[in-house]
């Protein structure tokens, strides 16, 4: 369980978070849009206790991550995965170490085991027998299949990924949503997933969340968020700017293209 | 006219704001630069911490080692040799003048053990190794490659500070006793060989007046230029924002700060060492 309430960042003195509450239940698959630079991928780095909150609470399974120091977080961070907008592959490591860092680090598991275990979650991502290349020789699409399977490789019980499907082809982005889904069904890992992609985010979301001016606007089922009568969802949901926008959510522009 | 006048400034009040623009200048001046002091300060104790806390990374060690070590032999040895034959000549010129050619030998000796090697080696180093080292830890932090060690519950002061602070502390004295020995014996090709010293004369000289200490003053000071080094570059990589032109501002001030702090140090040290062990 994942709680979250009163989150507040700035940076430089620009707020980006302005009391953020949200509550993510057990295996839960949460997709969390917004516009460009509303503040998800920050909200979702606080997650991961990549950051620290200017104020405001942050509990997974009642432990508040915020006046943790760096070095105790660490045991919370083994239990959640990400996967990183960039991917985020460490360019020095080929494929296998990359995929095995975590085991490797942490030595959690013996050479043999590492080795089957690259070679599963390689499988679960469709990319058997790339143990040997580096990150370099890779495409946007492998890349983040990788990055998926390193995210994985440890068993986490919270999957964060941060616009997962940005810069990929549709196929692709498709084959990402759906290895989300394989993911959540097969291990019941509780999910965050940021993104502005609308056809991920009615693919995966089981609730999805939109956060606007550093709060949460809304939250409810793909469903509920699709016949919102809120203008700014309607117009995020329908791809309306501000500027085409006249009052009727977005209809009148609609009818104008 | 009267409004037009009592808008102006009084002469005292512009001096006035004059002066104020130049403490609050100089003020935050101050303040970013004990800021970046305390940061590296910071960054130093949590390595030393890690070095003690964490369990030894033996092959990223021995890698660093290589790439800092090893791989910048070459450089370190050139340059080495260049500067105790520019001295040799330089020295010999002076001490022509006054019939004291053999004393080349020692002045080459004890100029390149006691300064020369020790500077030119760790200003070598801090521009090869230090910028490769802002270089690449910013291009990870830019890349999210830092948050991604985060994210596995690692600490990027123990994967990636640690091993290269062991490398480089253990590298840079051995590059520079390496630098010496080649300085020295460059010095007394081009002080024989060119320019016909007595050979035998510049060596015996050279065994008198060159002591241990001159060699282990030398040492002790590039131990300490090898942290200033390492914590510099490491924390400018940590630092780094910005993209690409973040990564190549880290690069150089990475160099530039630990040139400068070398430089500066040394001569703190000179004065320190020549209290505990006169020269």
């Amino acid at each position: 369980m994942i709680e979250i309430a009163g989150l507040k960042k700035s940076f430089f003195g620009t707020p980006v978070l302005q009391g953020v509450d949200l509550a993510v239940a057990d295996s839960e698959r949460l997709v969390i849009i917004g516009g460009s630079g509303c503040g998800k991928s920050v909200l979702l780095r606080h997650i991961a206790g990549l950051l620290k909150p200017d104020t405001g609470s942050l509990r997974i399974d009642g432990r508040d991550l915020v006046p943790l120091p760096e070095r105790d977080l660490n045991p919370i961070r083994q239990g959640i995965g990400v996967l990183f907008q960039g991917s985020a592959l460490f360019d020095s490591l080929d494929v296998f170490h990359n995929v095995a860092f975590s085991l490797l680090e942490h030595r959690t598991a013996s050479p043999k085991e590492i080795r089957e275990r690259v070679a599963q979650v390689l499988d679960v991502v469709g990319m058997t027998g790339q143990e040997g290349k580096k990150p370099a020789e890779l495409s946007g699409g492998m890349r983040k299949r990788i990055g998926l399977a390193r995210a994985i490789i440890s068993r986490p019980r919270i999957m964060l990924y941060d616009e997962p499907t940005t810069g990929l082809d549709p196929q692709m982005a498709d084959s990402i949503n759906r290895l989300i889904l394989k993911m959540s069904d097969s291990f019941h890992v509780t999910s965050i997933v940021v993104t502005h992609d609308m056809t991920s985010a009615y693919m995966v979301g089981e609730r999805i969340a939109m956060l606007h001016r550093g709060k949460i606007l809304v939250s409810g089922a793909p469903r509920e968020i699709q016949e919102s009568s809120d203008p700014i969802v309607r117009n995020f949901i329908r791809g309306v700017s501000e500027e085409r926008d006249g009052g009727d959510g977005g209809e009148g522009a609609k009818k104008t293209l | 006219m009267d409004r037009a006048v009592l808008a102006l400034p009084s002469p005292l009040s512009y001096r006035a704001r004059r002066m104020e623009r130049f403490f609050q200048r100089f003020g935050a001046g101050t303040l970013r630069f004990v800021d970046y002091l305390g940061s590296v300060g910071m960054l130093a104790a949590e390595s030393f911490r890690a070095l003690v806390t964490m369990r030894p990374r033996w092959r990223e060690t021995a890698f660093q080692t290589w790439n800092i070590g090893v791989r910048s032999l070459p450089v370190v040895l050139l340059t080495g040799a260049f500067i105790g034959m520019v001295f040799s000549a330089q020295s010999y010129f002076q001490f022509h003048k006054v019939r004291m050619d053999t004393s080349t030998g020692p002045a080459v000796s004890i100029a390149l053990s006691r300064e020369l090697a020790p500077i030119i080696t760790s200003l070598m180093i801090a521009g090869r190794v230090g910028a490769a080292m802002a270089a690449e830890i910013g291009t990870m932090r830019v890349t999210e490659q830092i948050d991604a060690l985060r994210s596995m519950a690692v600490l990027p002061i123990e994967y990636l500070v640690v091993p290269r602070m062991v490398a480089i502390a253990f590298s840079l004295p051995l590059l520079t006793a390496m630098s010496i020995a080649i300085g020295i014996f460059s010095g007394y090709v081009v002080g024989v060989e060119v320019l016909n010293i007595d050979g035998a004369y510049f060596l015996h000289n050279m065994y008198i007046y060159t002591e241990d200490k001159d060699i282990y003053t030398g040492l002790i000071k590039v131990f300490i230029f090898a942290f200033l080094v390492v914590f510099i570059s490491c924390r400018e990589g940590l630092h780094c924002e910005g993209g690409a032109e973040g990564v190549g501002r880290a690069t150089t001030e990475a160099v530039v700060n630990s040139s400068i702090a070398i430089l500066i140090t040394n001569f703190f040290v000179t004065m320190l060492l020549s209290k505990i062990i006169p020269p």
